[in-house]
Order: C-alpha cells, then structure tokens, then sequence
C-alpha cells in the first residue's frame, strides 16, 4: 500500500509537496511511520501562489489534494516561507531556535508572516508534518 | 545582443555564473548537471524544443551544451521544462522559479529535497538569467 497518495484534484502544490514527502521517505525510511497511526486533516495555503492543499492522515497513509473542510491544521505563510519550513533543522519536532534558520521561522511565526492554526491543540500532528517535511 | 535561445546567450549565462560570488557561495556543494527544456512555441519562433545541458559542480559551471538531444538532456541529473514563453517570464524575473514549480508552470524532473536544500542557489542561477543582456527571438 502507498503511504503517500495523490489525489486527482490535487494542485500542483499538492503534487511538489507529496514528491517532497516520498522522497524523504525514500531517503530515510524510518520516516514512513509518521504516515501511519494518526488521523488528522491538515491544509497548507501558500498565499502568494493563491494555492491550498489538503493532506488527509488516514491512520494508514497520507492522502494529498484539494483543501480539505473543517481542518485540524492549518499552515498559512509564502511560498519562500514554505521553502524555509522544509530547510528547517528540527529540535523535538520544532525549528531549531539554535540555527538561524530556526530563528528565522520563529521570528516570522511571531510578525504573523507565518500562522499555523491549531498548533496548541493538534501538536502531535504538526510534529509529524514538520519530520515529514523538513529536508534538513 | 545574444538572442534567447543561442548558443551566444548560453555562453554569456555561463560565463555570468562562473564570475557570480553569489552564486558561488549559494551552491559550494551543489554537484550535478541540470538540463533546461524551454519547449516549443511555433508562433513564437521556437518550433522545436530546445535542450539545454549545464554542468554545475561546487559553485562553479563545468560545461554547457546548447541545442543537445532529448536523450543526452535526459541523462541530466536534473531536468527543468517551461514553454519558452514561461523562461521569458522567468528571465524577464516576472516568474519566480520555485512560485513557478508550485503554479505547476515549471516542470521539475530529479530530486525536490536536493532542489529545496539549494533552493538560493536555484534563485542565483535565475537572477543571473536576468542579467544577461537578452534578445527574445520572437521579438527579434
């Protein structure tokens, strides 16, 4: 069974970010468990390119398309942000305040240039988008 | 004025790369080679796709190869394809690449976390594009 699957209604974002996720996996396979035991809707809305994902965790994989109603997450910032979050070093499942480029995440998360909805309630989630996310 | 896409705008672009500091320190560990595909627009005075090969090695640009096959161009560790009216907007820097991918108007084919580890040096190798002193064919 695919651990990351496309939806036909995914937008090209959908598309990079699932190419992003595979190939983290491929690269390092202890990350194929973050896909699975945990149920979540998450959405990534990249302003300046006017484009929203949907990522579904299904308990057995995770599912990218269209944006999905009623999210438990929800990431909100540019689409050079985006890049920044991916290029992120992560400590326990957070940007690194240690780096600079952890700093400039967290600086960023507090001028409101990046928002994540439901960061307080749903840690565990975002933990798991940030591990399958990061390439750093 | 070299005319894009010539063999003389490739060897401005890539004596532009070798004299970039910026691009240099962006991409000090970048190893690989990157095809361009700027694909056919008949109307536009580009009635064939056109390969582009560029050999990038530690910041600096080993070789290039205008006008090579399909199949020499796939062997490219990275293969990035746009219409040729996309590259104009890219080198107009009125698209900006990674916005481009995430648009699905630029076509990347090879390892994405390589791309968005050197996602400053992908931007260098573009804003170089910029400055090269360009003549669009199709405005020829």
């Amino acid at each position: 069974m695919e651990l990351v699957v496309t939806t036909p209604d995914a937008p090209p974002l959908g598309e990079m970010i699932a190419d992003l996720v595979r190939s983290n996996i491929q690269k390092e396979p202890a990350r194929a468990h973050l896909t699975r035991g945990v149920a979540g809707r998450i959405n990534i809305n990249a302003t300046d390119v006017e484009s929203v994902i949907g990522m579904l965790f299904t308990g057995t994989s995770v599912r990218i398309g269209a944006a999905l109603p009623a999210p438990d997450l929800e990431v909100v910032c540019d689409s050079g942000t985006l890049m920044e979050l991916a290029n992120v070093r992560l400590r326990f499942g957070r940007p690194d305040p240690m780096t600079p480029e952890g700093r400039a995440i967290l600086t960023k998360m507090m001028r409101k240039q990046l928002v994540v909805h439901g960061m307080m309630t749903h840690p565990k989630l975002l933990t798991r988008l940030q591990k399958l996310f990061t390439v750093a | 004025m070299p005319v894009f896409p010539s063999q003389d705008w490739l060897t401005e672009y890539v004596d532009l790369i070798n004299a970039s500091k910026e691009y240099e320190e962006a991409a000090s560990s970048w190893e690989g080679d990157l095809s361009y595909v700027f694909e056919r627009e008949p109307d536009k005075k580009v009635p064939d796709d056109v390969w582009v090969w560029i050999d990038l090695w530690h910041g600096k640009c080993r070789g290039a190869k205008f006008g090579v096959t399909q199949e020499e161009g796939e062997k490219a560790r990275f293969i990035i394809r746009a219409p040729y009216s996309r590259w104009k907007e890219v080198i107009r820097k009125e698209l900006d690449p990674i916005k481009g991918m995430m648009q699905g108007k630029l076509k990347l084919k090879g390892d994405l976390p390589t791309i968005v580890r050197y996602v400053k040096a992908a931007n260098e190798l573009v804003n170089i594009a910029g400055s090269v002193q360009t003549q669009f064919v199709d405005e020829s």
